[in-house]
């Protein structure tokens, strides 16, 4: 226990001082924010750092190691320290004299206090050892294991990464720094992750109330804004909605749990699996089953012949519950920091325009000026962090610009410049990436026969649509915009929904028709794709209509402001910028009603995916927000709108049952014989001679050399444990998910691995194995109890093999065999 | 001899300036210019200690086979100069270094000594620093220092090893000179302007020791931030010399760009040593090692002079400090960098690159000590009846080290002989006492300081001697825990003979060295990579690979020679190879550190009638002293070896 308590703490002390280097540049960067952005500066940190350190890796000049990752640190604290020590001694007078210690008490409490309740949690359930956590710990393995870029593919031999990996080299960063390896900095990166989150909404929702409420006239005429306790209380709520409550399904599993009779809500939603998978315990935390797993699978799609297809509908708690390091929750705090750096940009803009300088002739200056170079590194980065998350930002990036642009000025020229600068910068910047990845993206494909189910999508964010639904009328108290505007709004938001569903339907049964339509067969009987896509939507349009609407009025609101040629008072920054986050949100859930990406799984799965998980961050920010001022402000645009308020707030304090029985649930009551922070100790446990066998492997090979093991099993953790935890490149991984990454060119690069592994481990005589081995370059075999119930590996197979391996290593459960010629 | 006309003030007088702008009392106004002939008595004795440092670096440079840590460092620069690429080779710690040994491998350079020449030129080159100094420290505690640092056992070590480390201290100590030139606005200010900024870079980019040496300037400069701003020290000019020297220096006009990443190994390997983890690819030896009275044994049996007169002669800069203000920031600084080099000696992953953290400072200090002794020379000594005293000690403690000497020698715990050592020294200090009561006390006291400072340097020559030229395989002397074994040399004869015998060619033969984790002597294992002492031992073989197993197929023309690891003294039974091979094992590698020299209590005999406690005691102490004295080790140091595969004919 001591030494988990004080790798923690080492952990800790890393991510403190990865903030401390880093400090001038936020709060130079984020300057114009009330709190200049000292909430939000560990994220900050570690994305420089990190993103310093993998420049250094990619361009040869910083080895992936221990020294180069301080050296990055150290070139972020010089140039920080050097640059910006008068914005950390203005930032020291405002904590003395405008008490903005309270932000800064706030942020370290609830940091640590963040950190701590999850790497607790963690300590009871620490084995990354289902779903895709292998996976995740093979690229951090895979990222240690490589010294010179790019970074190998532990499960494709001979080829690098090819995934938005930036996440993985950020944990793998501070595990340098801190000198912790991938195993237990898995647990540990989550836990800081968990606190980055919390910061990250308490950064943004903070900021824009400090924005409403807390701001006064300096003496000298000077804006000042002393961070009250109710704006840092909305901060808190707003980390409470994003990363703690669950959706309204949770409630009706406790519900049903407590044997209350729902077979209305159950036939009205018809979530998959549900009741019939879920049982009746009576216990408050409900059962030690996975029923929490249903949450995140609300939604469901139907295939054409009514049959079940699976779509994820996840949120942030959803996701560390089940403890992932995935792409998605790394990119998460980084994404909150780009919504605070947008606004920092709108207020940067406005007060300019107030302050009567003409910053609106060269807005770039403002984007990429002295202090808002951050911009690129920190926007580009979601691109290799998560690549799905860009777009959204960069739309609301250019959004701002165009907003806090004077009105004489030509905005959409502008929208355009920002818009392609930040995109060919963040390619430059990122470029070593971008020439070593690979995308299984196949274009967009029209969503001709899956509109979602109403109850499904309120289910999944009734907690925040009533507050969205309050953001809207605040915008339209606001922008006012006129009837025609609302028209082309509505024009263009469902109109152009309405007309690309139209040309798939019209088109389903033409020689376009499996291009549009995700190739899907036509079931037997039917003889029109059209027919039946328009009579699904005939019979449920409801979402997407709904939906449509809110966006389309809060696209009027928005356009009323870039049409009318009207300024965007510096005063209403914040409720604009709400404005746009909860459109935005809305917007992110209506985009899969209609169209999708189209990938190796043929569905919607992954658009609905990773949209509702921006969408639920961007509503749960605007809840947030929404929830305090309407309850605080009772005139001006949000007058009358506390009942919307007092609702939400209500439905999110139902869904706290989520966390609290889920938490319970998945750590098994926080039982373990010993808690350990080692994502890896469950299998030194339960099987100390693989774990003898694996520990081998990573003492006497080469970092690059190859070992064989049998073919993966995707969701498998009793494969590839070799090369999930050394690192050491193998011939065939998870073969379904090195797809995915690779998309079409995968079937090339994998061509004639499985059977070379079949050849090897099975048939192939001895001369035969000498040749494969040669061919592929396989240094090392190894058998393990997979291996031989897969291969079905005899002793008489074993000693034909030794005739051309030697014998390296064996215990009772492995044995290591190397190439002998 | 050439002439060059100066003021009187001009040469080593720097502190006239500081002391007018910390305004001190005036002094008195410089005399009307002289002629001073180029070559001074003081000038001919800094060449004197140049040539004595140049000396006892150069001497016998490549006497020794590179170790695992220097071939780590060459390995790499001779194959980029070769145009050779080998996977997975361990990492130098020094841009500089690398980027400078490839040239001289470039140019055709290809031995130990030439490895090494480097850090011997520059190590060499570093004694005459202190001349800058003159004015900081006074003329003749300069002077010394020049000396002290000629004869610096750690520094010849240094100078004498294929490491950045030599480098690093010379260009640490050359940024401290130019800091204090700049600040104190010596001749050449806006020169020593760019050298302050040109050392900095080269500091940075020297390797793990340069690191260490990091701190201690930056506290001088932060001492001296004031002249320091007031003279434009901190300038963007500065920075530009910074990164240029760094830049063009550290890779040689940029021919080796890749150098830079060896920042980040000499950055991991600095990094070891505060947790005693993870070195990085850089194979050895630097943390986790060494123990944590190993710093402190090296120090008296290397370094005792100036850590002893070091520690006395803080205390004589302290009491000058407080009457001279231009030395008060000396003194904070060689406070701070002495507890920067205790806290380095107390880390867990302390090793070679902390001692000299300590020693320079103290060093110093010695010279400082030292001055101060000459200075306090009473006027009214006699050497006519001192040098009798002196004699008749000298004779006394010569006696009393040869009654200890016996005491130490026999097996059983001889009383008598230790009685007699007491009896002698006793003596020693009477005489020296009644001449103080018959003469002069203060006569007595410094003959006493004298004596003492002498002895204590012969004991540091002596030491320093062992250390660098006397490390042999059964009285190991040297610091380094791991260091090439001789039969590493009969190894590279053996092969190069062999090649000769059946290709005509010494380097013709393919030679196959097999890559395998390495136990090291208990302590750890080091993970499999080609190993850099037979990569450097055996560069010369043009048929060299590295392979996992051997690769020797039946009916091959030239058979390859086959180099394999032997674990225990055993010969794998996994060596696949053909019939027709035979094998002779040969060390590579000798490992050993004090630490062994422990006797385990539970061994000494118990407590009887005739086991006393003195004889318990010599029994434990004994191996200890007599490592002190002879370098001699209870037990031969553990030896790593190999196996050499030759076809028969």
């Amino acid at each position: 226990m001591a030494d988990t308590l004080g790798v923690m703490f080492v952990w800790y002390l890393t991510v403190q001082l990865v903030a401390a280097a880093m400090l001038p540049l936020t709060l130079r960067w984020l300057g114009a924010l009330p709190d200049r952005g000292y909430s939000l500066n560990k994220i900050a940190g570690i994305v420089l750092v990190g993103v310093v350190f993998w420049l250094g890796y990619a361009y040869g000049l910083l080895r992936n190691e221990r020294g180069g990752a301080w050296i990055a640190l150290l070139l972020v604290g010089a140039v920080a320290w050097g640059t910006g020590r008068a914005a950390v001694a203005a930032w020291g007078r405002e904590v003395r004299e405008q008490g903005k210690w309270r932000v800064l008490l706030v942020t370290e409490v609830l940091f640590a206090a963040a950190y701590l309740f999850w790497c607790v949690v963690r300590m009871y359930d620490p084995a990354a050892d289902h779903t895709e956590q292998p996976m995740d710990l093979m690229f951090m393995n895979s990222i240690w294991a490589s010294a010179t870029f790019p970074p190998q593919d532990a499960w494709l031999a001979g080829y690098s990464v090819s995934y938005y990996y930036l996440g993985y080299w950020l944990i793998t960063t501070i595990g340098r720094l801190a000198n912790l390896a991938p195993a237990v900095a898995y647990n540990l990166a989550q836990a800081t992750w968990y606190g980055l989150l919390w910061l990250g909404c308490l950064g943004v929702v903070t900021n824009l109330l400090a924005w409403r409420f807390d701001r006064t006239q300096g003496a000298d005429g000077a804006a000042v804004v002393r961070i009250g306790v109710g704006s840092l209380g909305g901060g808190l709520l707003a980390g409470a909605l994003v990363a703690l409550i669950g959706n309204l399904w949770a409630v009706v599993e406790w519900l049903y749990a407590q044997e209350v009779a729902l077979t209305g809500v159950a036939n009205w939603v018809k979530v998959f699996g549900f009741p019939e998978r879920a049982a009746q315990s009576g216990l408050w935390y409900i059962g030690y089953d996975w029923w929490w797993w249903r949450t995140s699978r609300v939604i469901e799609d139907l295939d054409l012949n009514g049959g079940h297809i699976e779509v994820i509908d996840e949120f942030p708690m959803f996701s560390y519950l089940l403890g992932d390091n995935h792409p998605h929750v790394l990119a998460m705090p980084v994404v909150l920091l780009v919504v605070a750096a947008a606004f920092n940009l709108l207020l940067r803009l406005l007060e300019a325009q107030q302050a009567g300088e003409r910053a609106g002739d060269r807005p770039l200056r403002h984007v990429l000026g002295r202090d808002g170079w951050l911009y690129l590194p920190v926007v580009g980065s979601l691109v290799f962090l998560n690549t799905w998350d860009f777009p959204p930002y960069w739309v609301l990036l250019v959004g701002v610009v165009m907003l806090g642009l004077e009105p004489r000025h030509p905005r959409w020229r502008w929208g355009v410049v920002v818009a392609g600068g930040l995109l060919i910068g963040t390619v430059l910047l990122y470029l070593p990436y971008f020439l070593t990845a690979q995308s299984q993206a196949g274009g967009l494909v029209i969503n001709a026969f899956n509109p979602t189910r109403l109850p499904q999508f309120l289910v999944m964010f009734g907690a925040f649509l009533p507050a969205v639904v309050g953001v809207l009328v605040m915008g339209w108290r606001l922008a006012r915009p006129t009837p025609a505007t609302l028209g082309w709004a509505a024009v263009w938001v469902i109109g152009g929904a309405v007309v690309a569903l139209g040309i798939g339907i019209a088109l389903a049964d033409s020689r376009w028709g499996p291009r549009l339509l995700a190739d899907l067969a036509l079931p037997e009987g039917e003889t029109s794709y059209g027919a039946l896509a328009l009579g699904r939507w005939l019979r449920g349009p409801w979402t997407l209509l709904l939906a449509g609407a809110g966006v389309a009025v809060g696209v009027a609101c928005l356009g009323a402001w870039l049409q009318a040629r009207a300024r965007v008072a510096l005063a209403s920054a914040d409720q604009v910028f709400v404005l746009l986050l909860g459109v935005g949100g809305l917007a992110l859930a209506y985009v899969p009603e209609f169209i999708f990406l189209q990938d190796f799984f043929g569905t919607r799965m992954n658009t609905v995916f990773k949209f509702y998980y921006q969408a639920w961050m961007l509503m749960g920010l605007a809840a947030a927000y929404f929830v305090v001022v309407a309850l605080r402000a009772r005139q001006g645009a949000t007058a009358g709108l506390a009942p919307l308020a007092g609702l939400t707030a209500g439905l999110a304090a139902l869904c706290l049952i989520f966390p609290a029985a889920g938490i319970y649930s998945k750590t098994g009551g926080f039982r373990a014989d010993a808690p350990t922070l080692d994502a890896t100790a469950y299998i030194a446990r339960g099987e100390p001679g693989v774990w003898e066998g694996i520990a081998w492997v990573a003492m006497n090979t080469t970092p690059d050399a190859r070992v064989l093991e049998g073919k993966g099993n995707s969701y498998s953790a009793a494969h590839n444990r070799v090369s999930t935890l050394t690192g050491r490149p193998t011939l065939l991984g998870w073969e379904g998910h090195e797809r995915q990454w690779r998309g079409r060119a995968y079937s090339e690069m994998a061509e004639g691995r499985a059977a070379a592994l079949e050849l090897i481990y099975r048939t192939g005589r001895p001369d035969e194995v000498a040749a494969a081995l040669v061919e592929w370059d396989i240094e090392y075999v190894y058998i393990g109890p997979m291996e031989i119930a897969e291969y079905g590996i005899t002793d008489m197979r074993l000693d034909e093999l030794a005739r051309v391996l030697d014998p390296v290593f064996r215990n009772d459960q492995v044995m290591i065999l190397r190439r002998r010629a | 001899m050439s002439e060059r006309t100066r003021t009187a003030t001009a040469e080593g007088q720097t502190p006239t300036a500081v002391i007018a702008s910390t305004s001190l009392p005036a002094v008195t106004p410089a005399p009307a210019a002289t002629v001073i002939p180029f070559w001074t008595v003081e000038r001919l004795l800094y060449a004197v200690a140049l040539a004595a440092a140049g000396a006892l670096r150069l001497w016998a440079l490549g006497a020794n086979a590179l170790s695992t840590w220097e071939a780590s460092n060459s390995w790499p620069a001779w194959l980029a100069a070769h145009a050779l690429r080998v996977a997975d080779t361990p990492t130098p710690n020094s841009p500089i270094y690398y980027a400078w040994q490839w040239l001289i491998f470039f140019l055709g350079v290809n031995t130990d000594g030439g490895a090494r020449f480097l850090s011997a030129v520059v190590g060499t080159a570093l004694v005459v620093l202190p001349w800058w100094w003159r004015g900081w420290l006074g003329r003749r505690a300069a002077l010394i220092l020049a000396f002290l640092w000629a004869l610096d056992p750690w520094q010849i070590a240094f100078s004498r090893m294929a490491d950045g480390a030599a480098v690093a201290m010379a260009v640490g100590l050359l940024w401290m000179v130019a800091t204090t030139q700049v600040a104190y606005g010596g001749e050449g200010r806006s020169r020593w302007r760019r050298v302050f900024g040109a050392a900095a870079g080269l500091l940075v980019v020297s390797g793990p020791m340069g690191l260490n040496l990091v701190v201690p300037c930056a506290l001088l400069i932060y001492l001296l931030r004031e002249p320091l701003r007031e003279a434009g020290a901190f300038s963007t000019k500065s920075l530009l010399w910074a990164v240029g020297a760094a830049l063009g220096v550290g890779t040689f006009l940029g021919a080796r760009l890749d150098g830079l990443a060896w920042l980040a190994a000499g950055g991991s390997v600095w990094l070891a040593q505060f947790d005693g983890g993870d070195p990085g690819p850089m194979l050895p030896l630097t943390s986790g090692v060494y123990g944590g009275l190993w710093p402190w044994l090296r120090a008296a049996v290397d370094m005792a002079a100036p850590f002893l007169l070091g520690l006395a002669g803080f205390m004589v800069l302290w009491r000058r400090g407080e009457r001279m203000p231009i030395q008060r920031p000396l003194v904070v600084l060689l406070l701070g960098w002495i507890a920067w080099g205790v806290l380095l000696w107390l880390l867990p992953g302390r090793g070679p690159f902390a001692l000299p953290v300590l020693g320079l400072p103290l060093t110093i200090l010695a010279a400082i000590w030292l001055d101060n002794l000459i200075q306090a020379r009473p006027q009214s000594l006699d050497w006519r009846e001192a040098g009798a005293v002196v004699l008749t000690l000298l004779i006394l403690i010569t006696s009393g080290l040869f009654w200890m000497t016996g005491w130490l020698s026999p097996r059983v715990y001889d009383p008598a002989a230790a009685q007699a050592a007491a009896v002698i020294f006793g003596l020693t200090l009477a005489i020296l006492v009644a001449f103080g009561v018959w003469a002069n006390r203060q006569d007595a006291l410094w003959i006493g300081a004298a004596l003492m400072a002498v002895l204590l340097m012969v004991w540091t020559v002596r030491g320093g001697w062992r250390l660098n030229y006397g490390d042999v395989v059964s009285e190991p002397a040297g610091w380094q825990w791991s260091v090439a074994h001789p039969e590493l040399s009969i190894l590279a004869d053996d092969i190069e003979t062999l090649s000769a015998h059946r290709t005509g060619d010494p380097f013709e033969q393919p030679v196959q060295i097999q890559i395998a984790a390495r136990p090291e002597q208990d302590v750890r294992v080091v993970p499999a990579r080609p190993d850099p002492v037979l990569g450097w031992r055996l560069r010369d073989m043009r048929e060299l690979t590295w392979v996992t197993a051997p690769n020797v197929a039946e009916d091959a023309e030239v058979r390859p020679l086959v180099v394999t690891p032997v674990v225990g003294n055993e010969v794998s039974e996994n060596v696949a190879l053909p019939g027709g091979y035979g094998g002779s094992i040969y060390h590579v590698e000798s490992s050993w550190l004090p630490g062994s020299l422990t006797v385990d209590v539970a061994t000494l005999p118990p407590l009887g009638e005739e086991t006393t406690w003195g004889a318990r005691l010599t029994q434990w102490v004994r191996p200890w002293w007599r490592w002190l004295i002879y370098r001699e080790a209870t037990q031969m140091p553990a030896a790593r070896d190999v196996a050499l595969w030759a076809p028969f004919e």
